[in-house]
């Protein structure tokens, strides 16, 4: 009679060899799989364990636990069972019930409804791009038109868009399947039962050789779908915000060169020295000079106009908070510096030019103006000097151009390509 | 609720381990009132320096005339904390201080001397900072000071706040922690010196950029500093989440790539060599299917650099058990073991053992799902 257990068992593990064999670059997670054998609902007549639909997806939590009712086991293909697994851990390994949005924590509303969608669409997408085909009804963002390789933040307007269409009376979404906790982070009930889910430490020991994993397998010209390659990479190495590298990397170069802070005897220290000899000990105070710095931007055409303008007001923006100026120089290069523009507000600065692009120009006409340091917006399809200028060179490498590399003197900081 | 525990006890185990520490946070979530609790349980008198409110005379000794010659007379908290022989110093605002008071704090840290005193060393230094994105005039640390300290973040929740408001806060633990003995510190010190001879371009890995180079990076120093905190974890097995503080000290040590790596290593440290399992395939295995997997892999991996006929077939007498338990990592690892299949062994007995479940997925050879 409870022979329904070992074969659910028996089915789980030709679930998670199938698999395993379609993706072996994930099959590391899924043998950290822990699975949770439900109490099964039964047939009133037979006995034997029927499909509850609440349990479609084999459920996992963030403990690496996937919850199996039996009724379902049985009745699925393996290779069902086997695409569901795949699709449990891609919630798990995106840490999707960690970025569950603001209002979307009320279970049952339709905040929490669009958010699931979201995330399986994100998730889906890999497995479509790996050549697996997913069961009826589950949100595949190739079927509703939308662009693979998203985030699920991403994917979350346009899924409330569509949502909204079908509920007067457009084609519907897809069925609303539970993913479990690893999803939408609200507990359920049937995870009190059972032992072994993982801690954090061992998720993310695990997650870190995952990764590590499929870096390497994608070295290999192994058979990786993209959006599993960028996940490790991220994973591995997280984006750094552009803002505060770019900070760290202007307060450090305006530090070299202005030769960071200064004593001064032009105004001694308020304190009062210890009295010696000859009266009492004078202290130095701290002066701090303004660093100067002078920006030259890529006005090519290359860079569009949206993006080049947005970047300026933000490279102003963070050059006030590390460097505490309120003057800017902006030096416009095509194929030749325009002349200098000091300007009080970002507003003003009027960006020229077009067609070609030769930094050198440019360069070396902002280091004609003696600043601490050079600043250079750019895309990187231009010629370099040969020779660096005296002062440091910072490099905001606007993304999108397939350049040669900035040289070695320059300190690089990829920006963002898009004028959102 | 859990990410406090474990700052709190890493706290603990650092400062017992007499590891110096640098807390990363916001300003006013209490990491100072973390710091005096501290000092309060371990009973030992904490000096509170504000860097940003401090000249470098401060930290490097105010010069003063005496005898015809020059002195660098230590401030007096440096003289409370020599004449009570211990104690705790806690350097806060290590990146708002200006980089002038930054370089003294410096010397502080990594030579223990203020001016012409040298702090004894039952004086244990736990440093603060407010994330330079947070503060309006931060600077990142430089990449040298970076590399002394172990980094641990400090993230408060509203629910443990507002916890601690109604029933205060609760104590760390920190008064039975214990400092880590020579022999816990020497084994800790050999397990990272054998994943070093494994991995050995992360001995030494200074970061490119600035924002990185102001955290935990790999170097010997802190490699050193890794091992410390891996063997104060073994000294205090029972102290609230043990196992997430190490990993914090440890990430905030080298960093979190190397961090996290050196831990998954270290795990399958405790699983038998692909050697030691062909030699004697009763060897205990391991419960959990990961494990099993990762085995199997480099049992694998070994069969077919070997190459032999017999290492082939004893392999799969290991696969056999493990089959019992766990047949599909077995039958995973049985598909890649029958494809490194050498001239002139026999097929075993165990692929017909494991055909149900790969019949069941699929996989066998010449037949669909």
């Amino acid at each position: 009679m409870n022979d329904h257990a070992a074969r659910t068992a028996d089915r789980f593990a030709a679930a998670r060899l199938w698999a395993a064999a379609q993706a072996p670059y994930l099959a590391h997670a899924l043998f950290s799989l822990t699975p949770v054998v439900l109490e099964p609902r039964r047939d009133e007549e037979t006995g034997e364990p029927v499909p509850d639909p609440d349990f479609r997806a084999f459920p996992t939590d963030p403990g690496w636990r996937v919850h199996i009712d039996p009724g379902t086991a049985l009745a699925v293909p393996v290779r069902e069972f086997g695409w569901w697994l795949l699709h449990g851990v891609g919630h798990l390994v995106r840490r999707h019930a960690d970025r569950v949005p603001e209002g979307a924590a009320d279970p049952g509303g339709p905040a929490a409804r669009w958010w699931n969608r979201a995330a399986d669409a994100e998730v889906n997408d890999d497995l479509e791009a790996a050549g697996l085909e997913s069961p009826a009804g589950v949100v595949s963002p190739r079927a509703l038109g939308l662009p693979p390789g998203r985030l699920a933040e991403e994917y979350l307007s346009e899924i409330e868009v569509l949502d909204e269409a079908q509920a007067r009376g457009g084609r519907p979404v897809a069925a609303l399947v539970d993913c479990g906790r690893s999803a939408d982070g609200l507990a359920r009930s049937y995870e009190l039962a059972g032992g072994g889910a993982l801690s954090d430490v061992e998720r993310a020991v695990l997650e870190a050789a995952l990764a590590r994993d499929i870096v390497a397998r994608a070295a290999a010209r192994s058979d990786v779908p993209g959006g599993w390659e960028r996940w490790a990479r991220e994973r591995l190495r997280p984006a750094v915000d552009w803002r505060a590298r770019l900070g760290a990397v202007l307060r450090r170069g305006v530090y070299h060169g202005a030769g960071r802070v200064d004593f001064t005897y032009r105004r001694p220290a308020r304190r009062q020295g210890p009295p010696g000899p000859h009266g009492r000990v004078l202290l130095p105070a701290t002066a701090a000079p303004v660093p100067d710095v002078a920006v030259v931007v890529d006005t090519s055409g290359s860079v569009g106009d949206a993006v080049l303008r947005r970047l300026v007001s933000e490279v102003a923006g963070v050059l006030e908070r590390a460097c505490g100026r309120r003057r800017l120089r902006v030096i416009c290069c095509d194929r030749h510096a325009h002349p200098v523009q000091t300007v009080r507000r970002v507003e003003e600065v009027r960006l020229v030019g077009g067609g070609g692009t030769d930094l050198r120009e440019g360069i070396a006409a902002a280091a004609g103006l003696r600043p601490d340091l050079v600043l250079v917006l750019t895309d990187g399809d231009t010629p370099w000097p040969d020779t660096p200028p005296r002062m440091p060179v910072v490099v905001g490498l606007v993304a999108g151009g397939a350049a040669p590399e900035p040289p070695a003197w320059a300190h690089v900081v990829p920006l963002p390509g898009d004028a959102d | 609720m859990k990410d406090t525990a474990r700052t709190r006890t890493a706290l603990a185990l650092a400062v017992r381990a007499n590891l110096p520490v640098l807390l990363w946070g916001a300003p006013g979530t209490g990491k100072t009132a973390s710091v005096l609790a501290l000092g309060r349980e371990l009973d030992l008198p904490v000096e509170v320096v504000v860097g940003s409110v401090r000249e470098p005379g401060d930290f490097s000794g105010l010069p003063v005339v005496h005898e015809g010659g020059t002195r660098f007379a230590p401030p007096r908290w440096a003289e409370r904390l020599a004449a009570a022989g211990e104690g705790l110093l806690f350097l806060d605002e290590l990146t708002t201080a200006p980089p002038a008071v930054q370089a003294a704090m410096l010397r502080v840290l990594l030579e223990r001397t203020v001016g012409d005193l040298v702090l004894p060393a039952g004086v244990r230094i736990v440093a603060a900072a407010n994330p330079p994105g947070l503060a309006a005039d931060g600077w990142e640390l430089s990449a040298p000071l970076a590399n002394r300290l172990v980094h641990l973040d400090r993230e408060v929740s509203a629910a443990e706040i507002a916890a601690g408001f109604a029933h205060g806060f609760p104590a760390s633990g920190a008064g039975e922690a214990v400092a880590p003995s020579a022999e816990q510190a020497a084994a800790a010190r050999s397990a990272v010196g054998a994943f070093l001879r494994v991995r050995p371009e992360l001995v030494l890995a200074v970061p490119g950029d600035p924002a990185a180079a102001g955290r935990g990076w790999p170097s010997p120093r802190s490699w050193e500093a890794a091992a410390l905190a891996l063997a104060a974890g073994r000294a205090n097995p029972g102290a609230p989440d043990v196992e997430a503080a190490v990993a914090a000290l440890v990430t905030g040590a080298v960093g979190e790539a190397a961090g996290f790596e050196v831990l998954s290593w270290l795990r399958t440290l405790d699983l038998p060599s692909p050697e030691s399992l062909l030699a004697d395939p009763g060897l205990p295995l391991p419960d959990r299917a990961d494990r099993l997997h990762a085995l199997l892999g480099a049992l694998v991996a070994h069969v077919a650099a070997d190459g032999g006929a017999p290492a082939w077939e004893r392999a799969w007498e290991v696969v056999a058990r493990v089959s019992r338990n766990v047949p599909d990592v077995a039958a995973a690892a049985a598909r890649d073991l029958a494809a490194r299949r050498p001239a002139g062994a026999v097929p075993p007995a165990a692929l017909l053992e494991l055909a149900p479940v790969l019949r069941a997925a699929g996989l066998m050879p010449g037949e669909a799902a």
